[in-house]
Parts: C-alpha cells; sequence; structure tokens
C-alpha cells in the first residue's frame, strides 16, 4: 500500500503521492487541481442532482499531456473522468471518488479550416459555436446545434453524440464528424478518418461517437462544415390541442417537406420563454409549433405555403411569420433558452426520449397523466421533427425525499418512449442518470454486446466507469467476461 | 466450387448456423443476392449462407420516413414500396451490375450498408452507414443482440448500428435493418460544361458546392469515361464532361440554376439538362456506366477534395490511366491499364500521402498477380481490427479474410 | 440548484440574499463561455459557474473564505458578461459583491496584498492624492522592471499604465455651472468621477460643451467625487458607502434648490455602481444614516442617466465635419452587461457622420476592470492582447469608448488611437480635435455653417 500513501500537505485530496509526482513531471502547476474547494468545483456538471468529488482535476494543454496523463493513470489505475464544458444534462461528468477529472477545456484551438475540404480541424475542447463563428465570414457553419451550443464543446458533441433542432435536416454529430484523434485508456494516441468521406476498413468513428468518453479521450476532430442557407424564417403555429400539433407534425413530414426545424412547446413552457425572450409567443394556445425553412425568399415562400396549408387541416388558431431577423432571432432566442429559462421558476429534471412521430399526441397525454400521479408539473419543449421529448419535470430540490419521486417519475416517461418504439435519450447521452434505466431499450445479450468493445478498448474500466451501462450488470461483466451468473440466478 | 447454398429462414436457424461452424470449425460465407461476391476475398473452403429467404418490409412508417425490413430483402422490393410515397432511398448506392457484367436488378438490402457504397448524392445527403437507425444481427458467436431501432434520435449505449456498416459481414449477420428515408424532390435539372481540365473542373465544383444551393452531384468525368455515360443525355459524347445537379420543386431549381450559371459563367459554356435527361445522367452514374466499355482495373478512391488533383496527376504520370470525380473531388474513379500491380503500389502510396483510401473494385480482366482490394491498415488500426473482429466472431466464422487477412 | 442552508443561517440577510440567488442558478454552464477570465484561464473555478459553486459551499458550511475562493473571486472583472448570457436570470453581480465583502472582512490575504488595495482605495478615489502619486509613480517608473522581477508584479502593473505624460489641464476645474447660450430645455447635474478628472480630463470638458451647446444647463457639484465602484469592488463595502453617502447627499441639497433633469454619468463603470445604489443601501443597513435614507438612494438612482442615454433622444442638428474616418466602438462590459446599454454610442456616432465598425467578440472584457489590470496583470495583459487583435482585425482609424478604464486599457494594447466617444461627438458638433488623434485632422473638412 506504499504506494497509495495519501497527501496530506496543504490538500486534503487521497491522489496518491507518487503518481501526483508523475503528474507534476508532466504538468505545470497551474494545470493541476489538488484543494478542495478547487476540486468541489468539479463534483457535477449541468445535472445537479448527483455529486461527487474527484482526487483532482487535470487541465492539460495538448494530445500528447492527455496521452501521458493517460498512461500515468493507467499504471497506477486510477478512474479518468473526461470533461468538456461540463454542461451534461445526464451527470456525464461527474466524478466518482477515485477518479481524477481530465478536463479539456483549455484546449480551444481552431487548428485548421479547409473550405475546399469542406472541413475544419479543431481541438476538442473548442465550443460548438465557435467553429460556426470562425467560418461563418466564409459562408458556412457546423450544423448540430444543441442549445448549450454557446458553451458545450466539441470534445462533449462526440462523446455524446449531440443533436439540436436544426439536426432535422443535417443530422447528429455522428453525421457530420469526420475524423478524430483519440487517446487512449494506456496513453496510445490513435488517429481515425481524416479530411475524407468514409474510411477504410470498421467504421470506428461510429463507436467513438456517443460512448460517453467511455473508449478513449478524443482531444482533435475534424468536423464537416456546411455551406449556409441563404436566409431562413420561424413560423408558429399554436394549437388548442397537443394532438393537433402532434399530428400537424406528421403531417408536414410525410407530405415531402422537411424543414429544418420542427420545435414544440406546451403551454408552461411557453409562458417561461416568452416571459424571457418576449418573442410574442402566443399565451393562449396549448400547444405551439415553431418550424423553421431556409432557403431564398422564394423558396421559403413556397415552403410555407405548403407547410401553412397541411397546417390548416389540423386547425391552427394562431399563426405568425417571423417578418425580420430580429423577429426571427426573438423566437429562437427562447427556444434555445427555454431549459435555464425554467430554471427561474424552478429546478428541473430534463428527460430526452425518443418517440416515432405517429404516437407524439398519445405519448404527450400520458406524459401529463404519470407527472399528475406523482404530484409534479411538468413543461415540454422539444424537437417534435424527430420525435425527440423534452419533458421537464419541474420540483424544489429543497424539498426532502423529492429526487427520489422526480426520478421515479422520470423512469415511467422513459418507459413509455421505449413501449410506444422510441429510445431513452436523443441527444443527451445516458450518463449516470439513464444508466440503470439502459435494460428498458436493451437485453442482457445487447449489453453485452456493447460492454465487449468497453473491454477491448478500456480493459480495466478506468475510462468514465460507472457510466453508461447499469451498474450491477457491469460489475458481473468486468468480473466474469459475461452475464452468465446473472441468468443463473433467476 | 461453390459448395451446397444454406437457406435460413429465420434468426435462431442463423444462430443454430453460427452455433454449429463454431463447434465444427467451419466458415460461412454470408450472401445476399451475391451482386458483390467479385470484391473482397472469398475463402475457398467456406459454406455459402444466403439471406435471400429473409425477406419482408416489417415497418413502414411514411409519416415518420423510416422503414424496417428483414436483411435479404431485394433492394428493388423497398423501392417499390416507398415509390408509391414519393420517397426514395436518401444516398444513391452504386449498383456494380454493369462492371461486373452481371444480372441487373438484384441486390438485398443489407448489402447496401455492410458494405456502404454510396454514390452521388452522398456529397449531400450523407452515407448509407448515416441512414441505418437499427439493426438485429446474430454475432459470431451466434448470439442474437439489436442495436438502435426505429427513431433518427438515438444515444443510448455505443453505436453498433452503425458500426455494422462497412464491415462486409465479418462481425455479424444482419438480420433486420431499419433505415431512414427522404422524400424524392419534385424535379432536378444539371448543369454541364464540357472540355474543362480537371483541375479548373475541381474549382468549378468547389464553387458550386460552397454555395447555399445543396449541390446533389458534383461530378467530373474525364473524356474517355464520359463518352458511355453521357448516350441519351447529350449530344456532345467526346469531351470530358463537369454535372453539377440540383434537385428541388421546380421554382427552386429555376432560381438556383440561374445563381449558379451566373457564378460559374467564367468556367464556359453552361448547358442546361432538364429533368429526364438528368435523371438519365445520375441513373448512368450510379450504375456505374462510365466504368464500362473495357476491361480495365477499376479503383476508387476517397481523399481529401483539396488534394484531390494533386494526387491525380501523380498518379498519372506512374500509371496508365484515367480518372473522374465524384462528390466534388472527394471521390476519385480510376481506370488503370496494363501495370503488372494495377497502379495499386503507387495509387495506394500517393492516396495515403494525401490522406484516405483506394479500393480495387475490379482488378483488371487481365491481371495475373492479387492485389487486395482493400486499402491496407496501418499496424494500429490493424490490430485494432482484429481484437474487434475477436469480440464480436473469436473463432473467424462469419466471411472471414473478406475484407483483409486475419480478419 | 439545491441549497442546504439551516433555517437559522437563513435568518442572515446576505444568506437569504444569496440562497435566493443560488436557487435561480441550474448550473447550465452557459456562462462559461462568454466570461472573460474563462476565455482566458480555462478552469471552471475561474468561471461564474464554478465561482457561484465555491461561494454556496463556503456559505453553507458557514467557513471564512479559503484561499482558493479568494484567488479565483479576484480574477473575476466583474466584466457581468455572465448575467447577459444567463437564461436564469441568476444575480451574479450582488452574490459576486457578497463574497468579496466576506473575503475582504475574513479572507486570507497577504500583507502585500492588503497594503496595495489599501493604496489603490486611498489614493484613486482623490483628485489631489491621485496626483501626487502619478508625480510620483513617473519618478519610480525607471524601476518598473526590477519590481517585476522581483516579483511585485501589481507594482510593476500600476506603474506601467500611468499615463506616460501629462495631459492638458482640464478646461473646467471644481465645481461650477455651464449655462447654455441660447434657450435652456434641461438641467443636469455631471458627476465628473476622480481618476478621470485627472487622467483624461478631456472627457469631463468636451461632455459639458456638448450639453451646454444643446441648451443643457449643467452643475458640477463642489462636493461630488468618486462613486465608490472602486472600493466596492475591491470588498472595501464600507468605504464605498461612504462616497455614494456623499454623492447622495450632493445631489439631495441641490435637487432642495433647484429641479433637475438627471445625474449625467460619462464613465460606465461608475454609471453602474451608481445605478446600484438603491440596492446598496437597501441590502446593507448598516450603510443608512439619518441623513441618508434607502428611498434617497433608490431615488438618486433613478435619476441617473449614462450621458449617452441621455443624449440618444437629442437631436444634434447637422454635424460641422466631413470625413472618412472608421470608428470601431468598444462597449464597455459596465455598460453592454451592466447597464444594457449596447448602441447608443454607434448610433450617436453615426449620426454624427461617423463609419461606426463593430468589434468581434464584443461581449468580452478588455481586461481594464476598474484596478482589475494593477491587481491581476497577466489576465489583464492576455484580454488587452486579444482585444486589440480584434479591434485590428476590424481595421479603424480610431477607437471610442465610454468609459476611462477601457480607453486607458486599449490604449495601452493597441495602436490605433482611443478616445471616448464624447469627445468626438463634440469635435463633430464644434469642438476641438480630440487628443490623440491630431493625425487624423487632414482627413477630416469642416462644414460652413449657415
Amino acid at each position: 500500500m506504499g504506494l497509495f500513501s495519501t497527501l496530506h500537505d496543504n490538500s486534503t485530496s487521497n491522489l496518491p503521492r507518487s503518481a501526483l509526482a508523475e503528474f507534476q513531471q508532466v504538468l505545470q502547476p497551474n494545470q493541476i487541481i489538488l484543494d478542495e474547494m478547487g476540486r468541489r468545483a468539479y463534483e457535477t456538471d449541468a445535472f445537479t442532482a448527483y455529486k461527487v468529488m474527484p482526487l483532482a482535476v487535470l487541465l492539460p494543454s495538448s494530445t500528447q499531456e492527455v496521452a501521458d496523463i493517460t498512461a500515468i493513470a493507467h499504471r497506477f489505475d486510477i478512474p479518468i473522468i473526461p470533461r468538456g464544458a461540463g454542461t451534461s444534462l445526464a451527470g456525464g461528468a461527474i466524478p466518482i471518488e477515485t477518479a481524477i477529472v481530465l478536463c479539456l477545456s483549455r484546449m480551444n484551438k481552431i487548428l485548421d479550416i479547409n473550405t475546399t475540404n469542406r472541413s475544419a480541424k479543431v481541438q476538442a475542447g473548442v465550443t460548438n459555436l465557435a467553429i460556426s463563428d470562425a467560418v461563418s465570414d466564409q459562408g458556412f457553419f457546423y450544423a448540430p446545434d444543441p442549445s448549450s451550443q454557446l458553451a458545450c464543446t466539441i470534445a462533449g458533441n462526440i462523446a455524446m453524440n449531440s443533436g439540436g433542432a436544426h439536426c432535422l435536416k443535417y443530422g447528429v454529430t455522428t453525421h457530420n464528424l469526420m475524423g478524430v484523434t483519440l487517446v487512449t485508456s494506456e496513453g496510445e494516441i490513435l488517429e481515425f478518418g481524416g479530411d475524407y468521406l468514409d474510411p477504410a476498413g470498421y467504421d470506428f468513428l461510429s463507436l467513438i461517437v456517443g460512448s460517453e468518453g467511455g473508449l478513449g479521450i478524443v482531444t482533435e476532430a475534424t468536423v464537416m462544415l456546411r455551406p449556409k442557407a441563404e436566409g431562413a424564417r420561424p413560423l408558429l403555429l399554436g394549437f388548442e390541442t397537443h394532438e393537433e400539433a402532434g399530428d400537424c407534425v406528421a403531417a408536414i413530414i410525410g407530405d415531402g417537406i422537411t424543414p429544418v426545424a420542427i420545435e414544440f412547446m406546451d403551454r408552461p413552457a411557453i409562458k417561461v420563454c416568452e416571459d424571457f425572450a418576449q418573442a410574442g409567443y402566443p399565451l393562449d394556445v396549448e400547444a405551439l409549433l415553431l418550424i423553421e425553412v431556409e432557403g431564398a425568399p422564394l423558396e421559403i415562400d413556397e415552403s410555407l405555403q405548403k407547410i401553412i396549408r397541411t397546417a390548416s387541416q389540423f386547425n391552427p388558431v394562431h399563426k405568425r411569420l417571423a417578418k425580420s431577423d430580429e423577429e426571427a432571432a426573438a423566437i429562437w432566442l427562447g427556444r434555445k433558452s427555454a431549459f435555464g429559462a425554467i430554471g427561474r421558476i424552478s429546478e428541473y429534471l430534463c428527460m430526452d426520449g425518443v418517440i416515432p412521430l405517429s404516437k407524439l399526441s398519445s405519448v404527450l397525454a400520458k406524459i401529463n397523466e404519470i407527472c399528475a400521479s406523482h404530484k409534479l408539473d411538468v413543461a415540454n419543449i422539444f424537437h417534435a421533427g424527430d420525435g425527440n421529448m423534452h419533458p421537464l419535470i419541474l420540483y424544489d430540490a429543497n424539498k426532502p425525499g423529492i429526487i427520489e419521486i422526480v426520478e421515479k417519475c422520470g423512469a415511467e416517461i422513459l418507459e413509455l418512449c421505449v413501449l410506444a418504439g422510441g429510445c431513452i435519450t436523443g441527444e443527451h447521452g445516458v450518463g449516470l442518470e439513464k444508466r440503470d434505466l439502459m435494460p428498458l431499450q436493451f437485453n442482457e445479450m445487447d449489453l453485452v454486446n456493447q460492454m465487449r468493445i468497453k473491454q477491448l478498448f478500456d480493459p480495466k474500466w478506468l475510462l468514465n466507469p460507472d457510466k453508461v451501462f447499469p451498474i450491477e450488470i457491469s460489475k458481473v461483466f468486468q468480473e466474469e467476461g459475461s452475464l452468465a451468473s446473472l441468468r443463473d440466478e433467476t | 466450387m461453390m459448395q451446397d447454398m444454406l437457406t435460413p429462414l429465420v434468426d435462431s436457424e442463423i444462430k443454430d448456423m453460427i452455433l454449429e461452424a463454431n463447434d465444427q470449425n467451419k466458415k460461412l460465407e454470408i450472401l445476399g443476392h451475391g451482386t458483390k461476391r467479385s470484391i473482397g476475398h472469398i475463402a475457398p473452403d467456406s459454406v455459402p449462407v444466403s439471406m435471400r429467404r429473409l425477406s419482408e418490409i416489417r415497418l413502414y412508417e411514411p409519416a415518420e420516413l423510416v422503414i424496417s425490413a428483414r436483411a435479404g430483402t431485394p433492394i428493388v422490393e423497398i423501392e417499390r414500396a416507398i415509390k408509391a410515397y414519393d420517397q426514395q432511398l436518401p444516398f444513391e448506392y452504386l449498383d456494380f451490375s454493369h462492371i461486373f457484367g452481371t444480372e441487373q436488378g438484384w441486390g438485398t438490402i443489407a448489402s447496401l450498408f455492410t458494405t456502404n457504397f454510396s454514390g452521388s448524392r452522398r456529397i449531400l445527403k450523407g452515407s448509407a452507414r448515416d441512414h441505418l437507425i437499427g439493426v438485429e444481427a446474430v454475432n459470431g458467436r451466434g448470439e442474437l443482440f439489436k442495436s438502435g431501432g426505429r427513431v433518427m434520435k438515438n444515444v443510448a449505449g455505443y453505436d453498433l448500428t452503425k458500426f455494422m456498416a462497412n464491415s462486409w459481414g465479418t462481425l455479424a449477420v444482419l438480420t433486420n435493418v431499419t433505415m431512414k428515408l427522404i422524400p424524392k424532390a419534385p424535379t432536378e435539372c444539371t448543369l454541364f460544361i464540357y472540355g474543362l481540365s480537371e483541375d479548373i473542373a475541381l474549382e468549378a465544383l468547389r464553387t458550386a458546392v460552397s454555395t447555399p444551393y445543396e449541390i446533389s452531384g458534383a461530378t467530373h468525368l474525364s473524356r474517355t469515361h464520359a463518352f458511355p455515360c453521357l448516350e441519351g443525355v447529350s449530344y456532345v459524347r467526346d469531351k470530358s464532361v463537369t454535372a453539377i445537379r440540383i434537385e428541388n420543386t421546380a421554382k427552386s431549381i429555376d432560381y438556383r440554376s440561374e445563381k449558379i450559371k451566373d457564378l460559374l459563367s467564367a468556367f464556359g459554356d453552361i448547358y442546361y439538362i432538364d429533368e429526364q435527361e438528368s435523371r438519365l445522367f445520375w441513373e448512368n452514374m450510379r450504375q456505374l456506366i462510365f466504368l464500362t466499355g473495357h476491361n480495365d482495373a477499376i479503383w476508387r478512391i476517397s481523399t481529401s477534395p483539396h488534394l484531390a488533383y494533386h494526387s491525380a496527376v501523380k498518379i498519372k504520370k506512374l500509371v496508365d490511366c484515367d480518372v473522374s470525380y465524384d462528390w466534388a473531388g472527394g471521390l476519385l474513379w480510376v481506370t488503370t491499364r496494363g501495370v503488372f500491380d494495377m497502379g495499386s503500389s503507387d495509387i495506394r502510396r500517393i492516396v495515403a500521402h494525401a490522406g484516405g483510401h483506394a479500393t480495387l473494385i475490379r482488378p483488371s480482366l487481365e491481371a495475373v498477380h492479387h492485389v487486395s482490394p482493400f486499402h491496407p491498415l496501418d499496424p494500429a488500426h490493424m490490430k485494432l481490427s482484429k481484437n474487434i473482429k475477436g469480440t464480436f466472431d473469436p473463432n473467424g466464422v462469419l466471411n472471414p479474410e473478406r475484407m483483409y487477412e486475419g480478419i | 440548484m439545491k441549497t442546504e442552508f439551516t433555517k437559522r443561517q437563513l435568518r442572515n440577510d446576505n444568506i437569504q440574499l444569496a440562497n435566493d440567488i443560488f436557487r435561480r442558478c441550474v448550473h447550465c454552464g452557459l456562462c462559461t463561455a462568454t466570461c472573460s477570465s474563462y476565455v482566458v484561464v480555462g478552469d471552471e473555478r475561474d468561471s461564474p459557474r464554478g465561482r457561484i459553486y465555491m461561494i454556496k459551499d463556503m456559505l453553507e458550511s458557514g467557513t471564512v473564505p479559503d484561499k482558493t475562493l479568494t484567488t479565483h473571486m479576484d480574477r473575476c472583472l466583474s466584466c457581468f458578461s455572465c448575467m447577459t448570457t444567463c437564461p436564469s436570470g441568476v444575480d451574479y453581480m450582488h452574490l459576486s459583491d457578497l463574497a468579496r465583502e466576506e473575503i475582504e472582512t475574513h479572507g486570507p490575504r497577504s500583507f502585500y496584498d492588503r497594503m496595495i488595495r489599501a493604496m489603490l482605495s486611498s489614493t484613486l478615489p482623490y483628485p489631489g492624492r491621485f496626483n501626487v502619486m502619478l508625480l510620483l509613480g513617473r519618478l519610480a517608473r525607471p524601476l518598473q522592471p526590477l519590481l517585476a522581477i522581483v516579483g511585485l508584479k501589481q507594482m510593476a502593473a500600476m506603474l506601467e499604465m500611468l499615463p506616460a505624460r501629462r495631459k492638458k489641464s482640464p478646461e473646467f476645474k471644481g465645481g461650477g455651472t455651464a449655462r447654455p447660450k441660447g434657450q435652456q430645455h434641461k438641467r443636469v447635474l455631471l458627476m465628473t468621477g476622480c481618476v478621470q478628472q485627472v487622467v483624461r480630463p478631456s472627457i469631463n470638458d468636451a461632455s459639458i460643451r456638448l450639453m451646454a451647446r444643446q441648451g443643457i444647463e449643467v452643475i458640477v457639484p463642489e462636493k461630488s467625487g468618486c462613486c465608490g465602484a472602486l472600493d466596492l469592488h475591491m470588498g472595501k463595502v464600507e468605504k464605498a458607502g461612504v462616497h455614494a453617502r456623499r454623492n447622495i447627499q450632493a445631489f439631495k441639497e441641490l435637487e432642495e434648490q433647484m429641479p433637475l433633469d438627471g445625474i449625467i454619468i460619462n464613465a460606465s463603470g461608475c454609471g453602474t455602481t451608481v445605478k446600484d445604489y438603491g440596492h446598496l443601501f437597501g441590502s446593507n443597513k448598516s450603510l443608512r444614516s439619518k441623513k441618508i435614507k434607502a428611498e434617497d438612494a433608490v431615488k438618486f438612482s433613478e435619476t441617473v442617466f449614462d450621458i449617452s442615454e441621455f443624449l440618444i433622444n437629442y437631436n444634434f442638428g447637422t454635424a460641422q465635419l466631413w470625413s472618412d474616418l472608421k470608428v470601431a466602438v468598444h462597449i464597455p462590459c459596465s455598460m453592454m452587461h451592466g447597464q444594457k446599454i449596447t448602441d447608443h454610442p454607434q448610433t450617436l456616432l453615426r449620426n454624427a457622420g461617423f463609419t461606426v465598425l463593430p468589434i468581434d467578440e464584443a461581449h468580452i472584457c478588455c481586461g481594464s476592470a476598474g484596478v482589475y489590470n494593477v491587481l491581476q496583470p497577466e489576465i489583464a495583459t492576455s484580454l488587452g492582447q486579444r482585444k486589440a487583435d480584434h479591434i485590428s482585425r476590424a481595421k479603424p482609424d480610431i477607437v471610442a469608448t465610454a468609459n476611462l478604464g477601457c480607453l486607458t486599457q486599449i490604449d495601452h494594447h493597441s495602436s490605433v488611437p482611443v478616445v471616448h466617444f464624447i469627445e468626438l461627438l463634440d469635435w463633430a458638433y464644434g469642438g476641438p480635435c480630440p487628443d490623440g488623434l491630431e493625425n487624423l485632422k487632414d482627413r477630416v473638412d469642416h462644414l460652413d455653417q449657415d
């Protein structure tokens, strides 16, 4: 146990002294956070229901430093929690007690912009929006646009396969990523893909995207750039019932129109967002659709006419078209700030289930029933075009025992989504929040096939362990290499 | 000599077959209709397993643009079903029947994904892999598993769905696939510029795909390659052709084609190819008509667009060949003549240097030497790939050596 | 966010205030992206979210501020860019005031640190003392590299920031009244600030001339002085209160004699603090006195206008200059985030015939932030450099801003001449060419006035 003698001088961290000495060899003092208050700042992310203090926080500034850290951690069997901006709504960056946090926030440089390839190579700590900002002058943008795009990093987007409102047309992260530099759990630096399409051999990129930092640490990424549309205009359609709004969405998609985005808000959400953004949302409707179409003015007019024609069968009681860029910006500001704006009135747990479009209205009704049965309020605001629901279950965090009730309510909602033919998470990731709900969607064999991949990339389960997979199941698998013993018991 | 073919009907039969193969140390060759059987190595002693009896459209929700079908469902059947709702497969899958001299109209749906050969529209709409949203499969251990589902957004767990793309049946036998469709564009047109040199043509294509006009095809065919492809499309057939496709409503393509014409006016005379000829041209592209009429080796090279021309120049210096481009320079089609290794060593060295990979789609019909069809992987990727193969198929039962030695 | 205060703790007004603020925060992290210190340092502890979390931890545990919290609160520029970004409306400003007060009273500071802070607090707000310090500073300037070497970074930074040459003496000195020539429409009180009087008196001169020309009577009270912002940002609430009381008192006395249409501030840093007197006296009972009640503070705050806010409604007539000068406008954080004024200076300049250019990353601080560039020279310098880079990319002839601190900081890092926008307006409507723009005079033609 000599190796694990704890560090007592000016810090309460239990990081083994000899490991610290090695980290100090490869990092500057200002890249290592050991003091209690400092580590506490990293104990949670945007999923604040849980928090655990890490042993230390390391702030590398290059791929090589990440590789060095990982190699040391591997030698000392110290788990690593990779972190970008800590905006995960699923607890993807919440530490465990025995882990160090490896935060990529200082790796925030854009390395290369190549408009001929329509690609940009960036360090993984660059924020999502910073890429679009950097290429906007040249008429391009990076398509996935999670609501946290201002702050969230590409590393985190890759880890969670993030989406966003405009993914209806442009796809999610996995559709917009061409290559990554990955540091393996042993500290080896590997390149996957590049600045060309459809890499040779097995499609490792598809595994890495959405692996929640469990297969390696992405330090650099080459992302696809797309030309910006000539213009875009949002249309607001208000309905008296959720059913009409839901059916209207399905009808629009089925009609062969693909708007860039179709967003849905229910009455409570409309009110909060309107209070924040003063976007002119109607306050007297039960459901509001925000539909955006792109193109030149004549193309926008054509699409909107078609959409309005289709929508008219569903009795919209409110119709408003953004007439200026400012108006459009206000309309989007309200939507993009929705989660934060809800924070003004209440704490919330944000769900992320996905359902087939045809089930939209029936699922919405049931969600409201479920929440009512737990005496909880809910605000619904989500990407309707691809069926990605975000019910926000509102609660008072200071009320003792409430979080258990809220989580139970959330689990019931996700079960409902799976039964409807959907899944438990569309863009936020499983993280800590939903790991034990994975069996709703996957049987043991499905999970074993995933866990074998984890085992292959990270045999010691050091990279963001305790995430994604149900904790009991993953423990058995780690010890026995299969789940046979689980079945024997039952 | 092909052994007796196994034709399972249900998933459990496939599972049993694989378990038996594991027990008896047999190898299985997983086949659809065998349309791409010429690509890659077939282990000589393997037992062919045809998926053709697993044929059924399980679910089709036009309002969700989602279709789910059993693996062996003929592509034509899927296309027939979705055509009724004016929908289509987004990625313009390649049809190899002309260059392999096989019968037309064959091919199973799962094979589109396991081989991931996307056509010209890939540049705008993404690859086959991008549209695969759910699979059910049996791995080389005989375990049934599923991944993904029927919704487009799904980030629960590792994405084994897309990982099955381009795996050539070496990891698992897909039994069911679910994919995303797109609405068929109401109409389309194509702009042609004849006789451009390659570098100028690539500049024109780059300019076009950097506009907001959603170019869904950006191709430059060499004079030789253009000739067969332009039959029925254009009277001019003896010049290189640079083609830019626009798909949308009639109003929109009028507007967009005018814009592009203005933008590219300095590149030469621009010819407007209207809907009927445009469709024919791109259908010819999809069927690889431009690569027919000779016995040359056929290479398909994915690379960085900004280095495409330089790479092509280097290749031409060393190898007697013709080069055409798709994906605005991101994809090269090279037909090589007369070199003993079909240009393999030069092409692969040059492509590796630029970034990308070269697949030998068809060896020249006179070829004596064997050339690996797939671009060799570097040692780190090879090791990882072997390990992955080991986790899905530890005894090497499924399509052994199809892609690489030891995989 | 969940908080863990006991009922007893919540009886304390400050804790209650803090609790209300914490409960609004959902820890989403959007604020990190626009935080001026986080963009440079890239450490959660140097972001608003990290600071809020650490303050919460300190208050909940009932402990005194430790070294970590002190270091990272000190690194906050109080630019309040985070508050513009925050969708949940978290009142970071008042939370940080509270934390700073806690640090000032109980925090672990070295003797040297305390000394520097005491020196700044006892010289800068007093023009007389500051003048003496300037003189001494100029003499000590040769020592600057030496100080930097021995690790007295703040001292070195202070010497570096001092104006190299004496500015022209002010046209209008001390208290007084400027009466307009023609018809008088309005009467205002102008707060002339403290450091500004000494470092760039031409800003006040230009303000007085410009307003008087527009028929506004401008009164500069003898008794007004520093607004208290410097002390407030160093956690010296009591001292800030002294300044605030004096200003409120001066206003009260004047207001009793004659009606005032507004209190005008031409330094946005001061404006933000002065507009917040209401809160300062409302939340801090000890600051109130017999003479000054909370209502007086509120009334004072409500009467305060930034000069751009006051002038935006005026029709200045035709400008007297014709020029092709391009002006990049840097809106100070105190104006953009503190007072939510984002485009008045641009509009005024455009109306006066200048070509106005935007600066990228406008929401990030230039690094001046009151005395920040003295206390945190490293971060201030990288922010200054960053701002200068963005400015040079806009390719302007002139940078205009609305706060003396920014003016000094940008002047230090950028090669483009920088002025207060009010000096440009004054120039355009008949005043003299502003200091530092002499080289641009030949790009300007005077129009004949009918």
